[in-house]
């Protein structure tokens, strides 16, 4: 198949064939050419959306920005930053990331929020269905008109929709950047500390935990306001001295390998028994991301989806996008 | 067949023959708990939608079901639905019936599936913070539940005591303490489902990969699937509360006062900040001044209000216009904060949130308002029904919008709702990109079919008001049959997709027809 034939926005990058669409409209074209010509995304032809770099003014109060799906997180808060915002405490895999591919693969654009819940990075989604159809989701907070469409987005690896663009909620710009150090007698201790702080609003960038002395010792690292770091400083104190924790003096900081899991608490117990250490990011009490060697859903690789969203695939009937990977 | 004295013969129409030919195979799928006897229908025939209430004030019956059962057991429930699928009849999950959009009328007849049996509570998983719920069970039952073993959900909809775990998966619904626990849906960890095609399933927790299914079936009205049981996130009984109330020069300051809080993170229980009329109602509340708490609205509602409403229609033949001007004569807008949880934290954060309001140069009222509203937070909603009982129209609009539209949305949908009926708002669930609104309308006409007509005027007004000031449909009371047209305009192209998903789910069009204009 010649790239020509197909449209301006087709390309043939180390002799594979690759869809650069420069905006919406170009990948609704690219839709319909797939489907007039049977070819399947994903698998006969990659697909980039590293030109959809559309960028909306701010909403400072609100403090979102409508993205492109191309902007790349880290490139994204660059230009946040002059407005004193930024896209919040990601993991350091996940700022590498394009957009559109943070809420489409396994990060499923989920970020923690205080009190210990996760919740998409975006408020609303535009994506393209196979049958060329687009979706926008709405721009309210929070919603109970009828399912939640975003969800056929967000983790979906765009194989029943292709996100073009979102609006991103933002966090302010934190006014400080503060460590502190605790130890805990057992990965119990430290497990049983951290649900119960983070389950009362304990919001930490990063933690790196060290079990190989014998003891727990956990180095947290917040990134917030002068305010709400001292009171996650003086909530978990009280958390990590009813776990039998204390403050300690300096940790290891010695990086883990890169790869990044989703894992459980119990998973975290489990290499912290097994004397391995971890870094934590976008910690809440259902899950966590980790770099370490431990048991979970691996970040940089999409994997086979569960046979219940398998369900879904019948949305796309002809499997243009490409069917699950 | 049970007589009914008080309900007009001939009143409900005689169950389907489809239904009663499929009779013995129901029965015999729920062991024999089908009914088609006319109390069971009438009692059925209905949710708390004021439309209904205006209907059976006019002795009007919404539509009931042919039958209902009650099944106990997943395979029960894939055995009604396989018979549905096989007779192409209607399946109206039900709940407690507190839903207030009409998603239980039975538009098309068919059968209620009542859930409540499905009532287990297991016990707390203390390690992982959960416990499994079946969906039949009401709020208070479990809340009390967890309670009594130091947790809580954390989830109080004004509904509580008379709403399911269920139903409130099924319309996303928002308990007062959202701005601090989520709604419901931050709450469910998995749930157990028999879709539309009678597959049973439990939703996985994460980590998994692929989509998740969770948020296609949470919300869904019963149009996709009947919720069985949940496992559900609990957290521990607040060990400390602390209540605070502020009074504002204006709405907007009090708005900018809870953006704010959220920013900086803080995560109050209870965030309500109530307009300057319905502030006027809670008395002027100088520090130290007997102030009416919000609470004690109620009673203002529900004599002071229709009594000059009565009186005013006759003035103004209904025309709500000269009582909503009334309003512009008041300004200063009420806030009232709780915080929960760590009692030191519950501290800290109501003093950084105190510093918020002062410098926006709020009157501080201190705890009493709060600690009044608290008391008698369940009051006011159950109320509507004496209302219009008293002859008059009464109903709650609840939207959400960003931070930048929540004044527009407010101020767009009070002059629309204004030429129907007297409006009251405040504002609650708020988060770091927006808040949820709350109106309140009581309304008023010549007669019962003038009064239907303003209420459904009212509704597209505002409706299509709120939409177009950059609000949206529901922030947590659903959909229904009320808001059906407004969603699916909404969803614009989207709305093929939750047709496709319709198909995927229930291809036969068993589960709910007509809910979520499906
Ligand atoms: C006085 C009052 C105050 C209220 N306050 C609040 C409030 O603060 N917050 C709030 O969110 N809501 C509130 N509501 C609305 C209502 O309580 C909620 O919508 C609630 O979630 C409905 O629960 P239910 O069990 O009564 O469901 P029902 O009314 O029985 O059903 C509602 C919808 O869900 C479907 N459904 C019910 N159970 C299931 C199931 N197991 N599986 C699948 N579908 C099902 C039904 O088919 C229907 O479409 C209030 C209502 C009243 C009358």
């Amino acid at each position: 198949m010649s790239n020509a034939s197909l449209g301006s926005w087709a390309k043939r990058i180390n002799g594979a064939l690759v869809a650069e669409p420069a905006d919406e409209r170009e990948l609704i074209e690219v839709v319909h050419v797939l489907a007039d010509r049977g070819v399947k995304l994903h698998q006969d032809m990659a697909l980039s959306r590293a030109r959809l770099t559309s960028l909306s003014e701010i909403a400072k109060n609100s403090m979102t920005v409508e993205a492109g799906a191309g902007w790349r997180l880290s490139d994204l808060d660059a230009k946040l930053k002059p407005h004193a915002l930024t896209v919040g405490p990601l993991s350091p895999a996940a700022m590498q990331l394009r957009l559109g591919e943070f809420l489409e693969g396994p990060w499923a654009g989920l970020r923690s929020i205080p009190g210990g819940r996760l919740e998409p990075i975006c408020t609303s989604i535009t994506a393209i269905f196979p049958d060329g159809r687009r979706l926008e989701t709405s721009r309210a907070p929070r919603s109970a008109a009828g399912p939640d469409l975003s969800a056929l987005v967000l983790g979906g690896h765009g194989r029943l929709a292709l996100c073009t663009s979102a609006v991103v909620r933002c966090i302010p710009l934190p006014e400080n950047d503060v460590r502190g150090t605790w130890s805990f007698p057992s990965p119990q201790s430290f497990v049983t500390a951290m649900q119960r702080a983070v389950a009362e609003g304990f919001w930490p960038w990063r933690m790196h935990v060290d079990p190989r002395s014998g003891r727990v010792v956990a180095e947290v690292r917040w990134t917030a306001s002068v305010g709400a770091v001292e009171r996650d400083r003086e909530l978990l104190h009280r958390c990590a001295d009813a776990a039998g924790g204390r403050p300690s003096g300096e940790a290891e900081r010695e990086a883990p390998v890169d790869v990044e899991h989703e894992t459980t608490w119990d998973a975290v117990r489990s290499a912290l028994e097994s004397k391995k250490p971890l870094q934590l990011f976008r910690v809440s009490l259902t899950s966590v991301v980790a770099r370490g060697d431990v048991e979970g859903l691996q970040l940089d690789t999409p994997s086979t989806w569960t046979s219940l969203a398998g369900r879904l695939l019948p949305l796309d009937a002809r499997g243009l996008f490409g069917g699950a990977s | 067949m049970t007589r009914l004295s008080n309900v007009p013969a001939a009143a409900l129409p005689p169950p389907r023959s489809a239904v009663l030919d499929a009779r013995a195979e129901f029965s015999a799928a729920v062991g024999g708990r089908f009914s088609t006897d006319d109390l069971d229908r009438l009692s059925y025939a209905r949710d708390c939608w004021p439309l209904g209430l205006l209907w059976i004030r006019q002795g009007k019956i919404p539509p009931p079901p042919d039958a209902v059962v009650w099944p106990g057991t997943d395979d029960e429930v894939a055995a009604v639905i396989k018979v549905a699928r096989a007779k192409k009849i209607a399946l109206i999950p039900y709940g407690s019936g507190s839903g207030v959009c009409g998603g239980t009328w039975a538009l098309q007849g068919g059968v209620t599936l009542d859930l409540k049996r499905f009532d287990a509570i297991s016990e707390v998983d203390v390690e992982h913070r959960s416990v499994v719920v079946g969906a039949g069970v009401l709020g208070e039952t479990l809340e009390r539940r967890l309670n009594s073993r130091g947790w809580t959900l954390g989830h109080f909809p004004s509904s509580i005591a008379t709403s399911t775990v269920g139903g409130w998966l099924a319309a996303r619904s928002a308990g007062q303490f959202s701005s601090k626990y989520g709604k419901i849906e931050d709450m469910v960890l998995s749930a157990r489902v028999v879709l539309g095609t009678g597959e049973r399933l439990e939703t996985p927790e994460r980590p998994f990969s692929g989509p998740d299914l969770l948020p296609l079936l949470v919300g869904s009205e019963g149009t996709l699937c009947a919720f069985t049981s949940a496992k559900l996130r609990v957290f521990p009984f607040p060990a400390g509360r602390v209540f605070h109330g502020f009074e504002f020069k204006s709405v907007e300051t009090g708005l900018e006062a809870i953006r704010l809080l959220f920013r900086e993170g803080l995560r109050p229980a209870v965030v309500r900040l109530y307009d300057p009329f319905d502030t006027a109602f809670v008395g002027k509340g100088k520090p130290g001044r007997a102030a009416t708490p919000p609470s004690q609205r109620s009673s203002l509602l529900r004599n002071v209000v229709p009594a000059l409403l009565r009186q005013v229609t006759k003035q103004t033949l209904g025309r709500p216009t000269v009582m909503n001007k009334l309003q512009s004569a008041f300004s200063r807008s009420r806030l009232i904060l709780m915080f929960e949880g760590d009692p030191a934290r519950a501290e800290a954060e109501d003093r950084a949130a105190t510093s918020i309001c002062r410098q926006l140069g709020a009157d501080d009222l201190g705890e009493d308002p709060g600690r009044a509203w608290f008391k008698k937070r369940y009051d006011v909603s159950y109320r509507m029904s004496r209302l219009i009982e008293s002859g008059t129209f009464a109903d709650t609009m609840e939207i959400a919008a960003p931070w930048e539209r929540v004044h527009e949305v407010y101020e767009r949908v009070h002059e629309a709702a204004s030429q129907y009926a007297f409006v009251l708002c405040h504002f609650s669930h708020a988060y770091a990109d927006g808040c949820s609104l709350y109106f309140s309308f009581v309304g008023s006409g010549g007669d019962e079919k003038e009064m239907e007509e303003r209420y459904h005027q009212l509704w597209r007004t505002a409706l299509a008001a709120a939409v177009s000031a950059g609000g949206n449909v529901s922030h947590h009371h659903g959909v229904g049959v009320l808001k059906a047209g407004a969603m699916q305009d909404a969803l614009g192209e989207g709305r093929h997709a939750l047709r496709g998903i319709k198909d995927v789910f229930d291809p036969d069009g068993v589960m709910n027809p007509g809910k979520l204009g499906l």
